[in-house]
């Protein structure tokens, strides 16, 4: 997987290969650009670190899981990622029915509780489950990125290499697919609401198969063509910058379309708050001074 | 890319003329080598002969070049597909120039000579005197000599058309 630091040490390499090359003319009107090409990348995340976050949102579905799940990604070995339902989940939902002696408001009101609050889960669930994709389409987005930036710099080192060829005439170009243009994924919809959970895996799913701890896997099928000239320095700088620029707009357009889609799931779980936390079961808002044993309990002495 | 250009001097491109009866090798960058049908050079003219070598020049050029690509494309990992001038200026410049570029070679002897412009139009003179005496290792020879010297001098001045930038 290519990082941040991969990109810093190529522009090295290339600033060195221009450097020691034998040129005539045909300068770029600013050489250093092949030691600075990748700069605006220095700081961008490297992919491999999302597998923390998707890893720990992960266990957090696998908390709220209503019932079994396959999250439409796949691990590092390129194996489906499935979770179990939390059967623990289901003892809440009998817990209201089961206190058979229990009456009166605070009773009526855990047993309404009880009862939506599966539901509740259920939508934090899916809440979950978007968050993650969101995740997986930022590393998605950043793993093709850093390697269209790669492939960018290896081909305009092998086009420098062309040209400081006596013996190539540069009648050949050098052709890349840069793949980064194709990851403007399609991310979840906005979370449903009412328990429909499993549903949104359906529609999260669509368009991304980043694995959950390589993200080396990006299946986007559009794609962008870039060449590079092999007949002078000034032309390949000016490819590479042309190639970097694509990349860049691409990650722009990607980051646009995960920050609406983040911010339209925002705008649904804040317009539906109670569906996703519920208030509390009125027992637990009860005074204390209102809750009081029966006056003979614990107060029976012995026999005489 | 040094696996590559080490590897591309043992690659051998071998054309045939469109009569079948003259046939050039190439091998990497420097080999040059005619060889001709014995019994169709003693029945050719020498306008026939020269149309003939004309034809084969410019069929070895474009073997030539598919073979370089492919054989950078199969070392490199690098997909190569021919210059689009159409890109930008600079490009177009350098494709026109290119395609006007006059290269020459000249037996030692002197008795051959090959020159092209943008290698697509060959004009092969071959002495009289040589020609006289059917002597076709002879020919042979003075056209590989010529042959090599032109490839060199196409090698030069490209070197120098892509080192002035266009």
């Amino acid at each position: 997987m290519v990082t941040p630091a991969d990109l810093m040490d190529l522009q090295g390499r290339l600033m060195d290969r221009y450097n020691s090359g034998s040129w005539g003319s045909g300068f770029p009107d600013d050489p250093s650009q092949f030691g600075s090409c990748f700069n605006n990348f220095a700081d961008v995340p490297d992919p491999s670190q999302f597998g923390q976050h998707t890893d720990a949102l992960l266990e957090t579905m696998t908390l709220l899981a209503p019932t079994g799940f396959d999250t439409g990604t796949s691990d590092g070995s390129g194996n489906p990622v499935t979770g179990n339902a939390n059967t623990a989940l289901d003892q809440v939902s009998t817990a209201g029915i089961e206190l058979d002696d229990w009456t009166g408001q605070a009773a009526d009101g855990f047993f309404q509780w009880s009862q939506s609050w599966k539901t509740g889960i259920s939508n934090q669930f899916a809440a979950a489950a978007v968050l993650r994709q969101l995740l997986h389409a930022e590393a998605a987005v950043w793993t093709a990125a850093l390697e269209d930036l790669e492939k960018l710099g290896n081909d305009a080192y092998a086009a420098l290499e062309a040209a400081d060829d006596e013996f190539d005439t540069g009648a050949g170009e050098i052709s890349t697919t840069l793949k980064v243009v194709g990851a403007v994924v399609a991310v979840a919809a906005a979370v449903p609401t009412g328990g429909a959970s499993l549903s949104i895996l359906a529609a999260v799913g669509a368009g991304v198969t980043v694995a959950s701890t390589g993200m080396d896997v990006y299946a986007a099928g559009q794609t962008e063509s870039k060449k590079f000239a092999t007949c002078c320095p000034r032309d390949v700088l000016a490819d590479l910058m042309d190639g970097v620029r694509r990349v860049e707009d691409a990650v722009r357009d990607a980051e646009d379309a995960i920050r609406a889609q983040l911010d339209t799931n925002l705008a649904e779980i804040d317009g539906n708050w109670d569906e996703f936390c519920q208030p509390p079961p009125t027992l637990t808002s009860v005074h204390r001074n209102h809750i009081a044993a029966y006056s003979g309990l614990g107060t029976w002495g012995g026999g005489s | 890319m040094q696996r590559f250009r080490e590897s591309w001097q043992d690659v051998s491109v071998q054309t045939t003329s469109p009569n079948g009866c003259i046939h050039l090798t190439n091998r990497g960058d420097r080999e040059f080598r005619i060889t001709c049908d014995d019994s169709w050079f003693h029945r050719a003219t020498l306008g026939d002969f020269t149309t003939q070598l004309g034809r084969l020049f410019k069929l070895a050029l474009v073997e030539r070049t598919q073979a370089y690509n492919r054989h950078k494309e199969m070392v490199t990992g690098l997909q190569i597909t021919p210059i689009d001038g159409s890109r930008n200026p600079h490009l177009q410049t350098f494709v026109d120039k290119r395609d006007n570029l006059a290269v020459e070679g000249v037996s030692a002897d002197g008795t051959v000579s090959i020159a092209s412009v943008g290698l697509t139009h060959f004009v092969i003179t071959i002495d009289s005197q040589l020609w006289a005496r059917r002597d076709r290792l002879a020919v042979q020879r003075a056209l590989d000599e010529a042959g090599t010297a032109m490839v060199a001098d196409q090698f030069r001045k490209m070197y120098e058309l892509k080192q002035a930038g266009h």
